[in-house]
């Protein structure tokens, strides 16, 4: 049966007695969606959210496709074929929009539990658009069939619009709260443009139709608003694909994206006679040349910048390769260094002191001064190799520390013993006195404590001419701190040699002027090791000529 | 394909199908439908509904609404219901299937006013 009071349309959609709205709100939504949904899918069809997108957008266009069939055609039978396409392609609008926002924001597919709620929540629409709890007749003279489709099957696909806004802003919130800021504004984005699209598609859509059935609205012309919905959602995901590679389709598709909506909207004034809408269509072709404009230049920074940024990073990429490289025969030089530098060095020493004790005949008082020089300078590479090997193991972070618990006091006795020969013999006095409070235990590398206090006394008998060497335990057990003060009546230092003395090979110009020997990384390998057990190093002199008091401090046992 | 991964897919395309299937053979072959129209009235004998022939109304006609099966009236009218007597009344219709509603008075002040002489004689 045919609407005897309208004419037939042209190619199925085109027909004269149409409101002026009607083409201008659908032919562009329907080729929009078309075109994202295919080049997004053609440039990346392997992508699970790219696919979702062409679902999405070809269930938007085929509904306005419908749509745009129902106003323009009089064939009762094929408008209502048409018909009970709406309410089976809305519902799969809903429920695909959230599905592809799932993807989107998982990067992974839902679960097998969630396809079957999906599908249980799709199986009503289809398996009931044909029967007539859908659509019952037709209406002849107005030429629809709001009068006759079924309340129920109505309200129900616009509770799964309603409930793809709801579930679709829920899952955007949860993920909102745990994404980070360049995933937020991603979220952000996505979120606006989908949700205002499917608001403004279904309320306005489910309105149009209510006020239809009622006779408010007789010709439902308010659902042409509802269409702009997707040119929004396209706009933000344009954004989403310039700005943040979401769909992976290359910034070209981006401007060529752009070029297309202002050739749309041109398009568009080769069927426009209206005046008004010719007016309107222009201010829309200005405005989007205009954003296409901005977009295209934003776009050529968007992909200098990233140029350089991806140049920085390749170089970033060799230099760290390089690294890598340098560190690896650092190891190796220390590797050898301790393997190949030492032994020989422990050969030297080893035969120096057997030609002393006479263990080769005996031994001329000429040849006594030159041992005791083979032997010094083979104890200082000693220690000097042993200062290197200890910089590089800090370094890598490989310093071993085995804690446990002793006596610092006797431990601190111990080496002034051991160091007060060599004291007398330059002419000097080793004083060791203490104030303790506590039982002075501490937890630390015994060996490590012993060599850290080694480093210091050492440092204070080769810089000091004559005088003391003051040594002071004392505690604070209150703050269960301990510290060993190590004072000498040296060559002193100044400030800046203060601020300088525990970085590595650092010096003092005193001290270079004292000539004494010294790898400038002793009080560095010092400093790291007393960090490393919970403690520290400081330095205190009145200045140049006038001594120097070396503190350690260290945590006593709780 | 695995059958549990796109058990969405596979399942939605069947639907979709017998979906269209049933859509094309309900509305386009059999046409099982109701359709509803306006028909001549006499607003001699009946109260008729009031339409307007322009935007300003300074034509009206009487209609009455008759709703129908779409297969009985296409198959004795064919596409339009213009000119084809069977349309205009349910009285050759054998189905049951066709319903004739005037304006009702109770409930509408746009019915058609029966003429004086007409009123008379239904009083006599």
């Amino acid at each position: 049966m045919i609407c005897d009071l309208y004419n037939e349309p042209l190619y199925l959609i085109f027909s004269a007695e149409t409101p002026d709205l009607l083409y201008y709100s659908h032919l562009p939504a329907i080729i929009v969606a078309l075109l994202v949904g295919l080049f997004v899918f053609l440039k990346n069809h392997q992508q699970l959210q790219n696919k979702l997108l062409l679902i999405v957008c070809l269930c938007f266009a085929s509904w306005a496709t419908v749509n745009l069939i129902l106003w323009t055609n009089i064939h009762s039978d094929v408008l209502l074929f048409a018909w009970s396409f709406l309410g089976v392609l809305a519902s799969c609008l809903s429920i695909f929009s959230i599905y592809f926002v799932y993807v989107f924001l998982e990067k992974r597919d839902v679960s097998k539990k969630i396809k079957i709620i999906f599908l249980l929540l799709l199986a009503p629409v289809l398996l009931f658009a044909h029967t007539n709890l859908s659509l019952s007749g037709f209406d002849l003279t107005q030429c629809d069939a709001f009068n006759y489709e079924g309340v129920l099957y109505k309200n129900y696909h616009a509770l799964l619009g309603a409930l793809a806004i709801i579930w679709i802003a829920v899952l955007l919130i949860k993920k909102y709260r745990k994404a980070d800021s360049l995933f937020k504004r991603q979220i952000l984005l996505m979120g606006i443009g989908i949700e205002s699209f499917l608001f403004l598609f279904f309320s306005l859509v489910y309105i149009a139709s209510y006020l239809a059935t009622i006779g408010i609205d007789s010709d439902s012309s308010l659902e042409f608003y509802g269409l702009f919905g997707m040119i929004i959602f396209v706009v933000f995901i344009g954004i989403l694909m310039v700005r943040f590679k979401t769909f992976k389709v290359g910034l070209l598709a981006s401007q060529a994206l752009v070029v297309a909506l202002v050739i749309l909207v041109g398009s568009q004034f080769t069927f426009l006679t209206n005046t008004d809408t010719k007016i309107l269509t222009s201010i829309t072709l200005i405005l989007t040349a205009t954003a296409g404009l901005i977009l295209n230049r934003s776009v050529k920074n968007q992909i200098k910048q990233r140029d350089e940024i991806q140049n920085l990073a390749t170089k970033l990429e060799k230099a760290n390769v390089r690294l890598r490289q340098i560190d690896k025969q650092k190891s190796e030089f220390v590797s050898i260094a301790s393997h190949q530098l030492r032994s020989p060095l422990t050969s030297i020493s080893g035969y120096a002191s057997l030609l002393r004790e006479g263990t080769y005949g005996p031994l001329s008082k000429k040849m006594a001064d030159p041992l005791d020089r083979i032997e010094k300078s083979a104890r200082f590479m000693a220690e000097s190799i042993e200062d290197y090997l200890n910089v590089s193991r800090i370094e890598a972070g490989n310093m071993k520390y085995h804690l446990s618990d002793f006596n610092l006091r006797t431990e601190v006795e111990h080496i002034c013993d051991d160091k007060r020969a060599e004291a007398v013999k330059q002419g000097l006095i080793i004083i060791l006195r203490t104030n303790l409070k506590s039982q002075a235990m501490i937890n630390a590398d015994l060996g490590k404590t012993q060599q850290i206090i080694h480093n210091l006394l050492n440092n204070a008998l080769k810089y000091t001419k004559k005088g003391t060497i003051n040594i002071v335990v004392h505690d604070e057990p209150k703050t269960k701190k301990i510290f060993v003060d190590i004072v000498d009546t040296g060559i002193g230092m100044d400030a800046a040699t203060i601020a300088s003395i525990f970085q590595k090979f650092g010096r003092g110009e005193q001290a270079n002027a004292a000539n004494a020997k010294g790898t400038g990384l002793g009080l560095f390998v010092a400093l790291k090791m007393a960090e490393a057990m919970g403690g520290t190093i400081t330095a205190h002199s009145e200045g140049e000529g006038k001594g120097s008091r070396f503190t350690l401090e260290l945590p006593l046992i709780s | 394909m695995n059958f549990g991964d796109n058990i969405l897919l596979w399942t939605l395309i069947p639907l979709m199908i017998l979906f269209v299937s049933a859509s094309y053979f309900r509305f386009i072959i059999s046409d099982d439908y109701l359709v509803n129209y306006e028909a001549p009235c006499d607003a001699e004998s009946q109260s008729c509904f009031v339409g307007c022939e322009d935007e300003e109304c300074s034509l009206t006609y009487n209609y009455s609404l008759i709703e129908r099966a779409a297969a009985d009236l296409s198959k004795m009218c064919g596409k339009s219901v213009v000119d084809c007597s069977f349309a205009n009344s349910c009285v050759l219709d054998q189905s049951n299937s066709c319903k004739i509603t005037y304006c009702d008075r109770t409930t509408s002040d746009e019915c058609s006013k029966p003429s004086p002489s007409s009123e008379s004689a239904n009083n006599i």
